[in-house]
C-alpha cells in the first residue's frame, strides 16, 4: 500500500522510517515550495492559518505521484489543528482524487482498526504487528535522535564557520545520510560519519554569537519555507539559533513522550501556569514557558512565529507583551501567512540583530532589565 | 482562592462575549447583593480603546470586550467579573469552548496588568461542565469563595435561573407581530448578533426590508443535534449549535434564505464555512451568505450585501 502524508519540517525522516518499518511504501512528496502553498491556497478556506494551506499543496504534489491512501491525525481539541485531515480529505475528495483516507485518533477503535490494517498489509497475527510496532517505535526514535544530533551540531556550527556554507552542506548531507539508514546498524555507521564530517571544519576561535531562541506556532518553527529559513539567516547574521522544539520531540508527543529531559517541557509549562492557565491548542503555553527559560538560560532574543489568524498564538501573543514587561527579555513576532514577503521579514530581523548586539557592548554580554 | 466583600462591594460586568448568552450571572450577583455596575453599550470609542489594547488579528468581539473591561476599569469597581468557561453541556455530550474564551481571564490579565495586588480583582469563575454543571459551580462559588450564606445562596440561584429562562424564552420569540413576507434565518453567535453596534442593526435593517428575522435560538437542542449526524465531529459546543442549525433550517421550507453572520478572525469559521459549502450547499438548493464583518466595515457596503440578497431571494421566489 502507497502511503502519503503531509510535510513537517523533516519529520518525513522519522516518520517515513516510522511507516516503512510497518510494513508500508511511503511516498514522500517533494518538499514543500512558493507553488505548492499557491496550490493549496487555492482550494483552502480563506481565513484558517498557513499551515493548512501548505499542507494541502503537499498532499495534492502526493496524490499526483499516486498514493493508494493519506494518512492523518484528528483530535477533538480547541484548536483547528484537530480538524487538518479530515478537511483535507474532505477537500481532496471533492476535487475528484480517489485515495482511501486513514485518520488515527487517540480512541480504542481507531488503533484496533489501524492494527488490522497492518495486519492486512504484512498478512500476520497481532503479536507480530506489536512487535512490528516496537520496532517501528524504536528505529524512528533512533533516527529522530541522530536527526536532532546533527541539527544542534549544524546550529553550533553555522555561526561559527570559516568558510561560508560549510554547515549547510554538511546538513544537507547528513540529512541523506540518515533517510537512507533503514536499519539499527546502518544508522550506528551514519552516527559515525556525521561526526567525522563536522571534525574537519574550521571554526572561528573566540567568537561568542548572540544566542537566539525560536518559539512560536510548530509547523511554522520547522519549516523552512514559511520561516524562511530563519536558522540559516541569523547564523549568517552571526547568531546561533536554538529551537524550543525539534522534529523528533514533535513526533514523541503523541506517544506522550519527551516532555521530561533536558529540554524540559513540563518545567516550561509549570513556569508559564501563572501567566496562562490551560493549554488551548498549538504552542500557547510552551511559548510563555520557553520565553522564560530563555530567560533564564541567558538568551539575547527571542523570535516568535505566528501563522495569521491563529487563535492559541493570538493569546500567547498577547500575554508575551507583558511577560516581556516584567522580564525584560527581547522579542519580536513575526505574523506570517502566504502573502507574507522575505525581504520585509528580513529588514526586520536584522534591525532587531542590530539593536541585540548594540545592547550586548552597551553592557558587556550582561542583560539587566 | 477567597474573595473579601461586603454588600458595597462593586462587581463589574462587561457587557460582551458570553453575558449575551448566560443572563444569569449578572442576576445571581445582584440576588447576592453586590452592586452590580455594567459597562454601557458598544460605542465607536469602547471599540477604537479595544482595537488599540489587542493584537491586530484578534477577533473583534474579544476586542469590544477588552474596550469595555477598559471602560469599566474608569469607573472604580472592586472585582471584575469574567468568567473562564472550559466546557458546556450539550445533550450528545461535553464540548470545548473558543480558546479565547477560555483563556479569557488571563488575556485580561496580560492587557490590564491586574494581579493579586492590584484593585479591581478579577473575580474568576472557573465552569467546566464536565466536572459539575454551571448552576451546581455557582453555588459552590459564593458559598466557598465569596463566603455567602446557604439561605442567600438557594434565593439567588433560583431567582438567576428563572431570569435566565425568561432572557432565552425573549431571545427565541420574535418581538413584535407584523406580518411580513419573508423570512430569513440569521446564524451566528449570541454577541455578535444582539449586540446593535457590532452588527451594524442587522436585525433592525432586515426588519426595515420587510424579512422576518429568526435566530437558532428558536430551534430546539435536540433538532440541532439530529440535523449534526452526517458531519465529522466538532468539538466546539456554541459552533455544533451554528452548524446544525443551518443545517435544520434547510429542511425547513418556511425558511427562505440562511445569513451566517461571523466576524473577520473568528477561528472556527474556517473550518465551519468550508463544511457548509461543501456538505450543505450540494444537497439543497437554499440560499446560503456568509456575511463577514470586522471594525473597518463601513455601513454602505453592509447594506448593499444585505439588500442583494434579499433582493435576489424575491426574484427567486
Amino acid at each position: 500500500m502507497r502511503v502519503g502524508f503531509p510535510h513537517i519540517g523533516y519529520v518525513y525522516v522519522i516518520f517515513g522510517a516510522f511507516m516503512r518499518a510497518l510494513g508500508l511504501t511511503t511516498v514522500i512528496p517533494p518538499r514543500p515550495s512558493y507553488n505548492s502553498l499557491i496550490e493549496g491556497v487555492k482550494h483552502a478556506p480563506e481565513q484558517i492559518c498557513v499551515p493548512f494551506k501548505a499542507n494541502l499543496g503537499c498532499l495534492i504534489q502526493a496524490l499526483k505521484m499516486g498514493v493508494d491512501a493519506l494518512v492523518g491525525v484528528h483530535g477533538d481539541w480547541t484548536c483547528r489543528f484537530g480538524y487538518y485531515s479530515k478537511l483535507h480529505h474532505l477537500i481532496l475528495h471533492d476535487l475528484g482524487y480517489e485515495f482511501e483516507s486513514i485518520i488515527i485518533e487517540g480512541t480504542k477503535e481507531s488503533i484496533k482498526n489501524i492494527a488490522e490494517r497492518i495486519k492486512e498489509v504484512n498478512r500476520c497475527g497481532l503479536t507480530k504487528v506489536v512487535w512490528l510496532f516496537l520496532r517501528a517505535f524504536q528505529l524512528a526514535n533512533k533516527k529522530g535522535e541522530l536527526l536532532e544530533r546533527l541539527q544542534e551540531k549544524t546550529r553550533w556550527l553555522r555561526p561559527r564557520e570559516e568558510t561560508k556554507g560549510a554547515a549547510e552542506s554538511i546538513f544537507n548531507k547528513g540529512i541523506e545520510i540518515i533517510d537512507k539508514a533503514e536499519s539499527f546498524s546502518s544508522l550506528r555507521v551514519a552516527k559515525k560519519k556525521i561526526d567525522r564530517m563536522f571534525e574537519g571544519v574550521d571554526v572561528k576561535e573566540g567568537f561568542e554569537p548572540l544566542k537566539i531562541m525560536v518559539l512560536g506556532e510548530v509547523y511554522l518553527v520547522l519549516e523552512p519555507l514559511l520561516n524562511f529559513n530563519i536558522e540559516n539567516k541569523l547564523g549568517e547574521m552571526g547568531a546561533e539559533v536554538s529551537y524550543f522544539i525539534s522534529e523528533h520531540r514533535w513526533f514523541l508527543h503523541p506517544f506522550k513522550l519527551g516532555k521530561r529531559g533536558r529540554y524540559r517541557e513540563n518545567h516550561a509549562h509549570k513556569l508559564a501556569t501563572p501567566y496562562l492557565k490551560y493549554n488551548v491548542g498549538g504552542e500557547d503555553k510552551n511559548t510563555i514557558g520557553y520565553y522564560l527559560i530563555a530567560k533564564q538560560r541567558g538568551y539575547d532574543g527571542v523570535v516568535h512565529f505566528k501563522p495569521f489568524t491563529c487563535m492559541a498564538e493570538i493569546i500567547a501573543k498577547t500575554i508575551l507583551y507583558r511577560v516581556a514587561d516584567e522580564h525584560g527579555l527581547p522579542f519580536i513576532s513575526f505574523t506570517v501567512d502566504e502573502h507574507t514577503a522575505e525581504e520585509g521579514l528580513l529588514t526586520r530581523l536584522e534591525a532587531f540583530i542590530d539593536m541585540l548586539s548594540e545592547k550586548r557592548k552597551k553592557y558587556g554580554g550582561i542583560f539587566r532589565n | 482562592m477567597k474573595y473579601s466583600t461586603n454588600n458595597y462591594t462593586k462587581i463589574g460586568f462587561a457587557h460582551g462575549l458570553l453575558s449575551y448568552r448566560y443572563y444569569l450571572w449578572k442576576e445571581f450577583f445582584k440576588q447576592l447583593g453586590f452592586m452590580v455596575i455594567e459597562s454601557a453599550r458598544t460605542t465607536t470609542s469602547i471599540m477604537k480603546k479595544g482595537i488599540s489594547l489587542t493584537v491586530d488579528d484578534t477577533c473583534m468581539p474579544v476586542k469590544a470586550f477588552i474596550g469595555h473591561v477598559d471602560e469599566l476599569l474608569s469607573k472604580d469597581i472592586d472585582y471584575l467579573f469574567v468568567p473562564r468557561v472550559l466546557t458546556i453541556r450539550r445533550i450528545s455530550g461535553y464540548y470545548y469552548t473558543c480558546p479565547k474564551i477560555i483563556a479569557l481571564p488571563d488575556v485580561v490579565r496580560a492587557i490590564f496588568n491586574l494581579s493579586e495586588n492590584t484593585t479591581p480583582k478579577i473575580l474568576e469563575m472557573e465552569i467546566d461542565e464536565r466536572k459539575e454543571r454551571m448552576e451546581s459551580r455557582m453555588i459552590y462559588f459564593a458559598r466557598k469563595d465569596l463566603r455567602k450564606g446557604k439561605r442567600d445562596v438557594k434565593n439567588a440561584i433560583s431567582v438567576a435561573i428563572k431570569k435566565q429562562r425568561e432572557y432565552e424564552k425573549m431571545l427565541s420569540m420574535k418581538d413584535d407581530h407584523r406580518n411580513y413576507n419573508l423570512k430569513i434565518a440569521v446564524v451566528g453567535h449570541p454577541y455578535l448578533i444582539f449586540d446593535d453596534y457590532l452588527s451594524i442593526g442587522l436585525i433592525r435593517k432586515l426588519n426595515e426590508l420587510d424579512v422576518e428575522v429568526i435566530t437558532q435560538f428558536i430551534v430546539p437542542e435536540k433538532e440541532i443535534e439530529k440535523s449534526m449526524e452526517g458531519f465529522f465531529e466538532i468539538s466546539w459546543g456554541y459552533e455544533r449549535e451554528i452548524l446544525g442549525s443551518i443545517s435544520y433550517f434547510t429542511n425547513i421550507p418556511a425558511v427562505d434564505g440562511i445569513i451566517y453572520f461571523t466576524s473577520f478572525g473568528c477561528g472556527p469559521f474556517a473550518v465551519l464555512s468550508e463544511l457548509v459549502i461543501r456538505e450543505i450547499k450540494n444537497k439543497s438548493s437554499k440560499p446560503i451568505m456568509f456575511l463577514m464583518i470586522d471594525e473597518l466595515t463601513g455601513e454602505t457596503g453592509f447594506i448593499t450585501r444585505i439588500e442583494s440578497f434579499v433582493d435576489m431571494i424575491r426574484a427567486q421566489k
